[in-house]
Parts: structure tokens; C-alpha cells; sequence
């Protein structure tokens, strides 16, 4: 299961400016005090592991995208590339991933449609078969599809949905009259997320990443973060674990009590810690789709703030 | 409005049933899912799409979701159902087809099973997967060639999958082509030198064509390049054993300890050919309980059991392939056994027996011609 990409060096995305087929929007979602311009849904589909995905056309050929808040824009199995009437070549800009593995082949397709937004030529970066769920196509980040838009993700109702930016700045939670908690982000030019969270006291920076199963922090940043380290009462080694499909890491189980940001509080939370030997003290935790599922998100870009209300508040 | 604090808990953490809802159930499921709970996963699903609350988006995912919950239970029916009404509502759904597929063809309906793993072919061409499954509906009708069609079909869709050489070889070696066998391994080599699997593959190939020095030099790369196991050692032991090593033979079987039963015979096998024999089987057939396959070649060879016991309970197997490999063993081993206690006509006539009923490539069919050999 893919777990994190770690970039090393920019990659540059050539995908062309997305068209949206103006005749088959939906009409303007009805606000109180403003109005939304909703510019686009799409159906999330949901496999037996709870990971989302959206469907699509690539040059004729129907399959299944992750969607990965966690990723690195347009990713395509080499699976699925081999079926391209394209070719694949090397690119200068790659992408390093953990455990060292280079990301540096590319391939040209014609037409990328998703429902009603087609992306012509679009570029996308190929990897190993086996380094994306064997039933998919590739993995979309959606901010680099869709870079100006705010995007929600609705878990329960299935859908992933785009907004113009700048419509009602702090007013965006129209789904629900109850209560809302707004978190700050920093947005880095791949669309990652990153909020402060504080774990067990002590604050970490944390990935949203909806392409990623469970929770996940490094040996490293946990002993940088919290002066934890494999020897630390309460620290369980688990065996080993995969990550990316590619690295093998050891694997612990620590007892945190509390994963706090803005508003938001999980108790007891479940995070892998993993030790590849190769981490960073700066890597974040990365809060994975199991949790992210629970809630419905809105997220504002042009505010750097995701909106967050439990998943079932209507 | 912006308020405090809301309140989530980690899956272990959740709330009872009695406050849930249907995507809590569902969320409950999945979690049950990746944590590989199957009961829990029948429970939490089985809840959630009896609710018509659950979105219907969310139906497939439930369905098959709880179709592989019932076949790690067993529950073949229930499971077969699930499959095909999440393929109802979801026809592409990759998943369901090919775990539709695995059930059918362990259920040996084939021809259903293949128009399974066609449909999975056609939505995910670049799979290798379902290639391999399709052939294997063939293979267990001893379809070689419509097997091997399948495999060129899988290396031209996904032509890295360097398993579908190795896939060919097997094929190759079974039907005797033992020339052709080696061909696919050196090809595979020849894209991959360290591929230990291959070594191992070529090894077998080498064996069963007679060359033992040449598979023994095989195995042991294989070794080399990370390929420890008991089904190395196994052919590797045999090997020795075939050429007459039979200390050397002990020594390769003994690496397994006591934690494979066949390891543990042919430990025996090769001691009795020094004429002496270690307690450890002995012991081990006096401890066992149960009347699980080999446990009654274990039984006999240690001295509890009986040959009659032993051609019973191969002969009133059921299922056709799986007789078919018990009567092979049964015929081999009451052989052997008969062999070291003085009964050598019998023993010969047992040997004579699975050489002709042992599937081509088959250990004990191998063990059977060279003991043959030996006793002229």
C-alpha cells in the first residue's frame, strides 16, 4: 500500500489547463449569507479497503484514479501505460521516493476526461505496476488536477466537489448549521496538506493524505517530536512493514493518548511508527484515509484553511 | 458558526452498535477489513446493508467487503452471492470478478471461472493476474497448451512480469519438455541474473531431465541469491538422495528441523538408505493427533500407523485431484517403507505403481524411477 512520497526535487507538471464543460454543471449550491460557485462533482468510488477513487477515460481507455491528497499530481501504473499509444521516456525532473527509489519516467497522453472535465495532454509520472493498487490506473492529487479550485471531499454522499476560490471566505461549511472546526494549512506546491497537530502534547507537523491507509510517523520524527525511541516504555516493535511497496521498515506501536488540531481531538489514535533507517527528523505524520473518512472536508486553498465537520453532519 | 471540539475516537475507540449508524457500520467494517476481522466484518457489513440508509455508492465496497469475510470463513455460498450481487450493482468491479472467479474454480466449475477472469482481463488488460488465474483453470484440466497460450498473452500485456517465464517453464517441465522448460528459465535470466526463483525453476527442469548435477548447481545458487525454504530444500535433499549422497542428503533435509512433515520423511528415507534411523520421527509420529494429510506417512514411516490406514484415508479423499496426489504419496512411501523392511517385491511393485500414477514432475514420481533403477 502506498504509503508517502517524500519529493526531493521539483517535478513539473505540463498538464494542460483543465476545460470544464460549462453545460454540464450543476446549478450554484443556495447559501445563507453567500453563494458558493460549485464548479464541478464527481462520484468517489469506494473499494473494500475504504481508499476513494474517481473514474475515468484516459485516451480511450475506462479505469479507476486514487485520489491521493498525499501525492505528487498525475501518477499512472506502468500497467496501465503500456496500453498508451504513447511513449514512455525519462524526465529530468524526477521525484525521489522513499527508500531511494527514482521517480523519473513520464509518459505523454492525449486526453484525460473525468466525468465532464477533460485535461488535454496531460503528463503523467509511471511507476512499477505493483506501487499503486493493483486494480487502479493511477493516482490523481486532486490540487494538481484541479489547481484553482477548493475542493470537498464527502465521504458519505460519495463525492468530490469543486468550488470557485474567494466566494465566502470562512462561510463554506453549507452542508450542516452545526458547529465547524477551521484549521489552518500550509499548502506546499505539490496541494500537500500540512497541519500543526499536537500529539500528546507535543506539536507535529501532519499530512492529510487520503491516499494512504492507515497512520504512519518515522522512528525519527517521533524521537525528535516527543523524545520517544524504540526503547521507550510502551513502545511495541510490530514486526515489519512496506512502504511504498519498495522499502522494508520496522514497525512499532506506541500508546498515544491524544492527536489534537484546531478543534478536533482523536482519541487513542492507531499510528504506525515506521524506521527505515533512512528518515527524516522532519517528516511528518501522516494521518491516513481511515481516519480522514470519519470526517467531511472542505478545502480552501485560496484561505489556507481546511473546513471540518464529522462525516454524517447534515 | 466555528465551535469547539469534536470528538473522534481511533477504530478500536468506537461506539457500540447501539448508537450506530449505517456508515458507521460500514466504517466499522472496513476497519474490521484491513485488520483482516472476518467475523466482525460479516457482523459490521451485514449491519449496514440491511440499513437503506447506506448510500448506494458505498454497496460494492460492503458486498464484496463481506464476500471475502465468508471465504475466509469457509462460507463458499454466502460468499458466491455477495460477489454477484456487487457485481450487479457494480459490473466492473475488478475485485468481485476475480474473487467470483477464485471461488468458482476452486469449486472446479472452470468454464464459469474463466469467463470471470476474462471479464477481469478485459477491464484491466495489464494485469497480470487474471492471466495467471485463467491458466489455472486450464492447468487443473491438464490443458497445457491452452494454459501456455494464456501465459503468452499475459507476457505480451505485461511483458516485465518476469513470473510469466517461470509460469511457462512449470508448464513445459510437467509435460516432459524439459529442453523448452530450461529455454523460458534462461530467458528470464537473461533479463534478471539474480533471480533466485528462476535458478530454482531451471533446477527442477535439470532434475527431472536427469541432469542432478546441474540442478544441484542450480538449487545452490538459488540458495546463494536468498531462496531458503523447505521446498528447496526438499528438491535439493532429493537430489542428493537420488544420487546416492544419502549423508549429504540427511544434511540438506535436516535444515527444516521437525517443522515439515515431508522434510521429516525423507530425513528417514536417507538415513534408512545408511541403515540406521533417528528417534525424531518416531516421536513425532507418536504425537500426532490428527488424520491430516501426510499425517499418516508419518505415522507409518515412524512406526504408528499402517499401510492399510494409509491407502484408506488416500483412496476415500474426495476430490478427484487431491486422490489422485494421495494415492501418488501412498504408492511412494508404503514403496520405500516396504523397500528397508525386506518386502522388496512388494516394494518394487509399489514403486512401479507411482511411476506410472505420480504426475510427470512429481518428486515421488522421480524418487520412483531412480529407486527402480537402483534395485535391478
Amino acid at each position: 500500500m502506498r504509503r508517502y512520497l517524500a519529493p526531493s526535487a521539483l517535478l513539473l507538471f505540463a498538464v494542460g489547463g483543465p476545460a470544464i464543460a460549462q453545460d454540464a454543471l450543476p446549478p450554484p449550491h443556495p447559501v445563507q449569507l453567500c453563494q458558493l460557485g460549485e464548479a464541478g462533482s464527481f462520484d468517489l468510488k469506494t473499494d473494500g479497503t475504504g481508499m476513494v477513487f474517481l473514474n475515468a477515460d484516459l485516451d480511450g481507455h475506462k479505469g479507476r484514479f486514487l485520489v491521493d491528497t498525499g501525492g505528487l499530481g498525475l501518477v499512472l501504473s506502468s500497467a496501465a501505460a503500456e496500453h498508451l499509444d504513447s511513449e514512455l521516456h525519462r524526465t529530468p525532473f524526477g521525484v525521489r521516493m522513499v527508500g531511494g527509489v527514482n521517480l523519473d519516467v513520464e509518459v505523454d497522453a492525449k486526453r484525460l476526461q473525468i466525468a465532464n472535465f477533460v485535461i488535454t495532454n496531460p503528463q503523467f509520472i509511471v511507476v512499477r505496476y505493483d506501487a499503486v493498487p493493483l486494480e487502479e490506473m493511477g493516482i490523481i492529487q486532486p490540487h494538481a488536477v484541479w489547481r484553482n479550485y477548493d475542493i470537498e471531499l464527502d465521504f458519505v454522499k460519495g463525492k468530490l466537489n469543486l468550488f470557485l476560490p474567494n466566494q465566502c471566505p470562512g462561510n463554506v461549511v453549507y452542508w450542516t448549521h452545526d458547529a465547524f472546526a477551521s484549521v489552518p494549512i500550509e499548502a506546499d506546491p505539490f496541494g500537500h496538506l500540512i497541519v500543526k497537530a499536537v500529539l500528546d502534547g507535543n506539536s507535529i507537523d501532519t499530512l492529510l493524505d487520503t491516499g494512504a491507509q492507515g497512520s504512519l510517523a518515522s522512528l525519527r520524527a517521533v524521537s525528535h517530536n516527543l523524545d520517544l525511541d524504540e526503547r521507550s516504555k510502551g513502545m511495541q516493535a510490530e514486526g515489519a512493514m512496506s512502504i511504498n511497496g519498495n522499502v522494508e521498515a520496522k514497525r512499532y506501536r506506541y500508546p498515544f493518548k491524544t492527536l489534537s488540531f484546531e478543534g478536533i481531538t482523536i482519541y487513542n489514535p492507531e499510528i504506525d511508527i515506521a524506521d527505515t533507517g533512512n528518515d527524516s527528523r522532519h517528516d511528518p505524520l501522516v494521518l491516513g484515509i481511515g481516519v480522514l473518512r470519519q470526517l467531511h472536508l472542505f478545502i480552501a486553498y485560496d484561505e489556507n484553511k481546511v473546513y471540518v465537520t464529522p462525516a454524517e453532519a447534515h | 458558526m466555528k465551535w469547539g471540539v469534536i470528538l473522534l475516537f481511533a477504530a478500536a475507540a468506537l461506539p457500540g452498535a447501539a448508537c450506530a449508524t449505517a456508515y458507521s457500520d460500514f466504517e466499522r467494517g472496513i476497519n474490521a477489513y484491513n485488520d483482516h476481522d472476518s467475523a466482525t466484518v460479516i457482523a459490521a457489513m451485514s449491519a449496514a446493508l440491511a440499513s437503506p440508509d447506506l448510500p448506494a455508492h458505498l454497496r460494492p465496497a460492503a458486498l464484496l467487503d463481506r464476500a471475502f469475510a465468508y471465504v475466509n470463513d469457509k462460507k463458499y455460498d454466502l460468499a458466491m452471492a455477495d460477489y454477484t450481487a456487487c457485481l450487479s450493482l457494480d459490473p466492473d468491479n475488478y475485485a468481485a470478478l476475480m474473487g467470483r472467479g477464485a471461488v468458482l474454480a476452486m469449486r472446479k466449475d472452470h468454464d464459469r471461472a474463466r469467463a470471470d477472469f476474462a471479464d477481469a482481463i478485459r477491464i484491466r488488460p495489464g494485469l497480470p493476474s487474471p492471466y495467471i488465474d485463467h491458466a489455472r483453470t486450464f492447468l487443473a484440466e491438464r490443458r497445457f497448451d491452452d494454459a501456455l497460450k494464456d501465459y503468452a498473452d499475459g507476457l505480451r500485456a505485461s511483458w516485465w512480469t518476469l513470473d510469466f517465464y517461470l509460469l511457462r517453464s512449470e508448464v513445459f517441465r510437467r509435460s516432459g519438455r524439459y529442453q523448452e522448460a530450461i529455454k523460458e528459465d534462461d530467458t528470464a535470466l537473461s533479463r534478471y541474473s539474480d533471480y533466485a526463483d528462476a535458478f530454482a525453476m531451471r533446477g527442477r527442469a535439470k532434475d527431472d531431465s536427469g541432469d542432478l548435477k546441474g540442478a544441484l548447481a542450480d538449487y545452490e545458487k538459488a540458495a546463494d541469491l536468498g531462496e531458503q525454504g523447505p521446498q528447496l530444500w526438499l528438491v535439493e535433499g532429493v537430489a542428493q538422495w537420488k544420487l546416492g549422497n544419502f549423508v549429504e542428503a540427511e544434511r540438506v533435509f535436516k535444515r527444516a528441523g521437525d517443522r515439515d512433515d515431508y522434510l521429516l520423511i525423507w530425513t528417514y528415507l536417507a538415513q534408512a538408505k545408511q541403515k540406521w534411523v533417528a528417534k525424531k520421527l518416531t516421536e513425532r509420529a507418536a504425537s500426532i493427533k490428527t488424520a491430516d494429510w501426510p499425517a499418516p506417512l508419518v505415522k507409518l514411516i515412524g512406526g504408528t500407523g499402517s499401510a492399510d490406514e494409509v491407502l484408506e484415508i488416500a483412496t476415500e479423499e474426495p476430490d478427484a485431484d487431491l486422490r489422485s496426489d494421495r494415492t501418488c504419496d501412498a504408492d511412494f512411501y508404503i514403496g520405500e517403507w516396504d523397500m528397508f523392511h525386506d518386502d522388496v517385491s512388494k516394494g518394487k511393485q509399489l514403486l512401479t505403481e507411482a511411476s506410472k500414477a505420480c504426475e510427470m514432475g512429481s518428486i515421488e514420481r522421480g524418487a520412483a524411477l531412480v529407486e527402480l533403477g537402483r534395485s535391478q
